[in-house]
């Protein structure tokens, strides 16, 4: 499936608030009326009084002509965003008619945007760095978490680079620590922030009961590394990030994106991570997303999967035997061999996630992860059904 | 002090006589506590007496085992003398690498070093 | 690149020059060197590239360099993680030391029915019961046991053969578990035994408390029955009788076998191994006689010499990779724990191959008559008359006594190879261990002259040997790799 999440379709048919605003998506009109403050009525069927009280009101295209009595923040959907339903979090901005999708209860990969700023610039980021403040993304945040339900299994935050945040990170897990503490929290950062012990500390110090981190090394080499991520110096920090971590028993996965410049050396780093890393809790070894600056150095990162399958057969080995839980993320079985099928995992976010015409009749289907939305812009020439 | 890889003393120069033969080293290349190390480690095959040094010269006499042959003593101060360059390398790499050795040792075991594993 | 926002490598290149970190090296053959650092992470380098290397001329764009540089030979001004990684790597190697004393040796009795010809342990006939290990004294022995930190205990049972007092053993195996209820270790109980006098009675109590049973296979039944005679009976035939009920009870891995190596074996090592095959097991290990109790005194010791073992060897493990490569998972066990210590980064706990020596601070033995030894080598070398590794007494001497007596600690230092001539600049340094037993039998020394040293040429033929297949060939490598 492939949903937006953001853009327009928001058709305001009655007087708007000024400014943006976020609330919490319910389908009940008889929900209690004290609590209506941050909630926003979702109507599917036409008729009916509109019980008083909500922040706005969304309603499917064709279920009303006008907004009656009800005179503030009433909005008609365009078809894209059918999908909104009972718990999700958006944030509807009036003015530019634009509706943001920041959380969705029924699915499992809800992730935060924390900032655009970031001191990597990845040559295959997917989310190309902006230096300006955007502050104002972790304040909504702030006031998004008690909107979220306290049921929600995991939560990613990414960016940018969330340790660019400083203390306004601390703040942030603690935020999700206090409203959600059965929610296991995923960071994704290139850890460079933690190179400051003081910084892991304080992290840990929140003492979250269920976080890991997740940290992109691509090399056992400094240079190569700093080439990958375009920043001098990123690798020393990395490493000494990483180990803080660790020494302040917070949990660290390694992140390995395969691409043209950093295949060969995969067995090198697989080692070097098995002998010198080998207290990391998790190994994620990574397809391309080809988004962002990926789409834009195409021709120079792409490297069809076919052709490094000795590579990341020799890796995986390397760090299982070694102990090191190790995963492949958003590579379909199809291109990987048979003895690498048990470490594939269904890593792709639903909100991105499709399956080619080839995939029709597959038998691997249920158990393959698929494709990005983004794959269509290139494809190995292993996709294939089996049989 | 820069040590060049020298070129062993070359065999024809060498008189074997008596199950001896004799030679002199120049401290220059090599340095005594190489020398030394070497003899320690070819005592199986031959026994290196070390003279008093003049200068920069040190007298070395190679004993062999009654029953060697010619071929056999020469071969043995051939691979000395190899070792004996592979030997001045440790050292090289020793004198080198003697202070962070001791920094990584330290390290090691300083108690701000431990990992946690869950 | 498309973009002229992103450099190309040229921008990342470290700074010119490097240092090198500590490593080791020996000659490997005709061509090439092995280094190893202080972690035992290796590498091969030809001569030229060595020298270039401590002359800091070694190219920085080349191979060399960058596998160098991967395992922390060396690191160019800006790094502090090298130094960093290699001071944790060198403190995981290090800290298995402190684990202590796991392995426990209990000599339950001398008396043995077999009469083997290389026997390391003077052994008294059946009939002699003054040979037999004391209630009193298993008691003050199980003090000990638990008196180490260890977390992991391992309790062996061994004689003359030990189940000639297997009533001792039912009583040291319930005694240690009621003990465990307050300690609460892992513990683990194996009987090193002839197995000819494995009743049903006694499986049904190995079953019980999990129990391994250890064994001798020589090999097939000609070799094994001439080397090994016993008393009215045919001790092949006896043992794989044994082994079948055995494993009917205990499950098929419950039972593992050793050899031993005499002259008569030294020709017919596909034999041994085949004949481990057929009976089903999985592992062998390859072992060399040893210097102590009846082998020297029969001189059986001159007649064998560590060459002819290391061509045994050599043989051997061709033909167990072999045997694997056909489909028979078949593993030589000291190869795999020489491999445990060079691929993964906390080596082993192996007793026999540590460095500081295993004796008294990761084994120790029991022995019938109270007293207590560094090692079971140790207790065999006292048998011919020389004492110095014998820790005390359970009568007279206290815990803290016997481990920090002088026959212990001096040894321990003394012959740790780090400090030792030649093994402190040894490249195998980190894959090797001190023998201190053996260089006393042999060299009337704990440190030994490793020039003249049966176990310094030992291990290095090993190691080279096992370098060379693992750089050198692919099919052998691939079968070694599953054993560590």
């Amino acid at each position: 499936m492939q949903i937006k999440l953001y853009g327009p379709g928001l058709r305001p048919i009655s007087a708007t608030s000024p400014g943006t605003f976020i609330g919490r998506l319910t389908e009940r009109p008889d929900f209690t009326e004290s609590g209506r403050g941050q909630e926003i009525l979702r109507i599917r069927q036409p008729g009916k009084e509109l019980p008083p009280g909500f922040r706005a009101y969304l309603f499917d295209q064709g279920t009303v002509e006008t907004a009656g009595s009800v005179a503030r923040d009433c909005y008609v959907l365009s078809p894209e965003w059918k999908y909104l339903a009972d718990g999700d979090v958006v944030r509807l901005d009036p003015m530019r008619r634009t509706l943001a999708t920041l959380y969705r209860r029924a699915s499992l990969s809800n992730s935060f945007l924390v900032t655009e700023r970031c001191d990597n610039y990845c040559l295959m980021c997917s989310q190309p760095p902006k230096s300006r403040n955007d502050s104002w993304l972790v304040d909504e945040l702030l006031e998004a978490i008690p909107l979220v339900s306290p049921a929600t299994r995991e939560l990613g935050i990414t960016g940018g680079e969330p340790g660019l945040l400083g203390e306004r990170l601390i703040q942030l897990l603690a935020t999700m620590k206090q409203y959600l503490p059965q929610t296991a929290v995923h960071i994704l950062s290139n850890g460079r922030s933690f190179a400051r012990l003081e910084f892991a500390q304080a992290l840990a110090n929140v003492r979250h009961p269920d976080l890991m981190l997740g940290i992109p090394l691509y090399s056992d080499l400094a240079e190569e590394h700093d080439f990958v991520v375009q920043a001098g110096g990123a690798f020393e920090e990395t490493i000494a990030g990483i180990l803080n971590l660790k020494r302040m028993g917070v949990r660290v996965e390694l992140r390995f994106v395969i691409h043209a410049h950093t295949h060969e050396r995969l067995p090198s780093f697989a080692r070097f991570v098995a002998r010198n890393l080998c207290f990391v809790d998790h190994v994620a070894l990574m397809g391309l997303e080809l988004v962002g600056f990926a789409k834009t150095n195409l021709n120079s990162l792409w490297i069809d999967p076919l052709d490094y399958q000795d590579e990341l057969t020799s890796a995986v080995v390397t760090l299982h035997r070694a102990g090191l839980r190790t995963s492949i993320y958003n590579h379909p079985l199809c291109v990987l061999p048979p003895v690498l099928h048990p470490f594939a995992r269904q890593s792709i976010s639903d909100w991105k996630n499709l399956y080619f015409e080839e995939c029709e009749g597959c038998s691997q289907r249920e158990a393959c992860g698929g494709f990005f939305a983004s794959a269509t812009v290139r494809r190995s020439r292993g996709i294939r059904a089996f049989a | 002090m820069v040590r060049m890889e020298r070129e062993p003393e070359s065999a024809p120069h060498l008189a074997f006589q008596n199950g001896i033969i004799q030679t002199t080293i120049d401290l220059r290349s090599y340095r005594l506590t190489a020398v030394q190390k070497t003899a320690y480690r070819y005592a199986d095959r031959c026994t290196a007496i070390l003279g008093a040094s003049d200068q920069h010269l040190l007298p070395v006499t190679f004993l062999f085992p009654p029953s060697t042959v010619e071929s056999a003593a020469r071969e043995a101060v051939r691979q000395f003398f190899q070792e004996l360059l592979d030997q001045e390398l440790r050292e090289q790499i020793g004198s080198e690498t003697h202070a962070i050795r001791s920094l990584l040792l330290a390290h090691a075991f300083s108690k701000t070093d431990l990992i946690r594993r869950d | 690149m498309t973009t002229s926002a992103f450099r190309d490598r040229s921008a990342f290149r470290p700074p010119a020059g490097y240092q090198l970190l500590p490593f080791r090296f020996t000659r490997l053959d005709g061509t090439r060197y092995v280094l190893t650092n202080e972690v035992g992470e290796y590498l091969l380098l030809t001569r030229e590239d060595l020298v270039a290397l401590v002359g800091h001329t070694l190219e920085s764009n080349g191979q060399a360099y960058k596998e160098l540089q991967s395992r922390h030979f060396l690191f160019d001004g800006q790094s502090r993680s090298a130094l960093d990684l290699l001071a944790l790597k060198y403190r995981s190697r290090a800290e298995q030391v402190a684990s202590f004393t796991g392995l426990h040796i209990f000599v339950v009795t001398l008396r043995c029915d077999h009469s083997c010809d290389y026997c390391q342990v003077s052994r008294q006939t059946e009939n002699r019961a003054n040979f037999d290990m004391t209630r009193a004294h298993a008691d003050k022995a199980l003090e000990f046991v638990f008196r180490s930190p260890s977390r992991a205990i391992k309790i062996e049972f061994q004689g003359g053969e030990p189940l000639l007092n297997y009533d001792l053993i039912r009583y040291i195996v319930e005694r240690a578990l009621e003990l465990n209820r307050e300690h609460r270790r892992q513990l683990q109980f194996v009987i090193a035994s002839n197995l000819s006098r494995l009743s049903d009675e006694v499986l049904a109590f190995c079953s019980a408390h999990e129990i391994f049973l250890s064994t001798s296979i020589d090999g097939p039944e000609s070799l094994h029955d001439a080397q090994r005679p016993l008393r009215n009976g045919h001790s092949h035939r006896t043992t794989v009788e044994s082994i079948h009920r055995a494993r009917k009870v205990l499950g098929p891995d419950s039972v593992s076998a050793l050899m031993t190596t005499t002259q008569a074996s030294l020709g017919r090592v596909e034999e041994i191994i085949d004949e481990y095959v057929r009976l089903g097991f999985h592992g062998i290990f390859l072992r060399n006689i040893s210097p102590y109790g009846f082998a020297v005194r029969k001189s059986l010791l001159r007649r064998y010499n560590v060459h002819d073992w290391i061509e045994f060897y050599k043989r051997g493990l061709k033909h167990i990779l072999k045997i694997n490569q056909q489909g028979h998972a078949l593993r030589e066990e000291y190869t795999a724990l020489l491999l445990q210590k060079m691929l993964s980064p906390r080596g082993t706990s192996y007793v026999d191959l540590q460095s500081p020596a295993g004796i008294g601070i990761g084994g120790i033995v029991y022995n019938y008559d109270g007293a207590v030894y560094a090692s079971d080598e140790g207790r065999m070398l006292a048998e011919m008359g020389d004492h110095s590794f014998r820790l005390g007494h359970l009568d007279s001497d206290s815990y803290e006594a016997v481990m920090t007596s002088e026959s212990l600690l001096l040894p321990l230092l003394n012959s740790m190879p780090e400090g030792a001539p030649m093994c402190s600049d040894c490249a195998f340094l980190p894959y090797c261990g001190a023998d201190p037993v053996f260089h006393q039998a042999t060299q009337r020394d704990v440190v030994g002259h490793k020039s003249f040293s049966a176990f310094c040429t030992k291990q290095m033929a090993v190691l080279r040997h096992l370098i060379g297949l693992l750089e050198y060939d692919a099919e052998a490598r691939s079968t070694l790799l599953q054993w560590v």
